[in-house]
């Protein structure tokens, strides 16, 4: 799995343009993330991936590129 | 000798609180907002001299009401909430009262949220099928609107006051399966994500009861717990997903359900999604969809329904139930 698709997948998930995130947004810019918008990470990340995390572990990352590391080895998807 | 679910009836208060209030006072949360990631459009207010007895009384007239049974006929009170009238005593005895129930009923109250309804089932079969009793007033209410903080716009978009009340009797047909099997759990690590801290004797202080949410969390349990319970369930009672006609699940939100329904792989055509006009009436959702759902004919006589209740603990219970 590449960043750019995990970035393509969320900008449906946080309801922005797209082609606008690059992976090194900050995941509490409260303009991306509020708590709805966590929920819809979580049921996201569950549905795409089957990968349960919890909001503890999305509060302790800072960007989109450490929530999709968080997504790879869990999956044991590798990234690219 | 085996119990069933012989009629259910339920109560909601007169005051409404619509989206467009809520939305005056929380700007960034538009109506349609507020609909499209809750599926709730009003939820039922109970006023400030209104509590969990006043709903369950008129619940429980409801059903007096709709003719399967008198007052005369109730042998046992199980009323569920966690938001009784008073510490004591318990507000079963004070519904005994005031319904006219006979002296010689058992009354107990139980404190349970939205898992509260299977248990409620459990506990009347038992009851039941013992054969010590043969008639019991299940009762679920909830106030939890007196514990809700009006700047707080995730409780108060999501829970809507309600009671329900159901006759639980003896079967007039001997299905093992009117009632049960039954699985539970509980998980209480989770104590701390939606509680009422203060007002009970671990903090007495007369600060307000405010309840507190903690939404991801509590989404997160949800989708770990839920499809488990459902397949022990289907695993204790051999069967299939699809040998299940119907499903009805604690009404949480539309957004948790539908993750749950995907989750699954429940079609939509057997999954009951409808708390538009109540919101989340807590231990109240699952009576009020199977009532609903019956009226509606989405269920039918016979039929196997799987519910499952889920929340506030953490705790959670499923079952499977046929109305005759």
């Amino acid at each position: 799995m590449h960043i750019k698709e995990f970035c393509s997948q969320l900008e449906n998930v946080f309801d922005v343009e797209k082609n606008t995130l690059t992976g090194n947004e900050h995941l509490d810019d409260g303009s991306l993330m509020d708590s709805l918008t966590m929920l819809a990470v979580i049921s996201f990340l569950d549905k795409e991936y089957n990968t349960q995390i919890d909001p503890s572990d999305i509060l302790e990352i800072n960007t989109i590129n450490d929530l999709f590391e968080i997504v790879c080895n869990k999956e044991g998807l590798g990234n690219t | 000798m085996y119990a069933e679910i012989k009629a259910i009836e339920y109560y909601l208060p007169k005051k409404i609180l619509g989206n467009k209030e809520l939305s005056l006072k929380f700007p960034e949360w538009t109506e349609s907002k507020i609909k499209s990631k809750t599926g709730i459009e009003q939820r039922h207010i109970a006023s400030n001299d209104e509590c969990a007895s006043d709903l369950a009384y008129h619940a429980a007239l409801n059903l007096f009401e709709s003719g399967h049974c008198t007052p005369k006929d109730i042998d046992y009170i199980l009323l569920c909430t966690q938001s009784p009238d008073y510490f004591l005593p318990t507000t079963a005895c004070i519904l005994q009262d005031r319904l006219d129930i006979p002296k010689s009923a058992g009354c107990l109250d139980y404190n349970l949220g939205c898992s509260g309804y299977i248990y409620g089932l459990s506990l009347a079969k038992g009851l039941i099928e013992t054969q010590q009793a043969s008639n019991v007033l299940l009762i679920t209410a909830e106030t939890y609107s007196k514990y809700i903080d009006i700047n707080d716009v995730a409780t108060r978009t999501i829970f809507g006051d309600a009671a329900a009340a159901s006759l639980i009797s003896t079967a007039d047909i001997n299905d093992s399966l009117s009632i049960g099997p039954f699985v539970f759990g509980t998980d209480g690590s989770g104590a701390n994500n939606l509680i009422v801290h203060n007002g009970g004797m671990r903090n007495p202080a007369p600060e307000e009861k405010i309840l507190k949410m903690n939404g991801p969390d509590i989404f997160s349990f949800t989708i770990k717990s839920v499809p488990n319970a459902l397949n022990k369930l289907l695993e204790k009672s051999s069967l299939l997903l699809t040998d299940i006609d119907y499903f009805i699940f604690h009404q949480a939100n539309e957004f948790m359900l539908n993750h749950l329904r995907d989750k699954i792989n429940i079609p939509e055509s057997k999954f009951y999604v409808n708390l538009s006009q109540t919101g989340n009436t807590v231990s109240s959702t699952i009576p009020i969809a199977l009532k609903e759902a019956r009226k509606s004919n989405m269920i039918n006589q016979g039929e196997r329904i799987a519910l499952v209740g889920f929340g506030v603990g953490y705790s959670w219970g499923a079952c499977i139930i046929k109305l005759n």
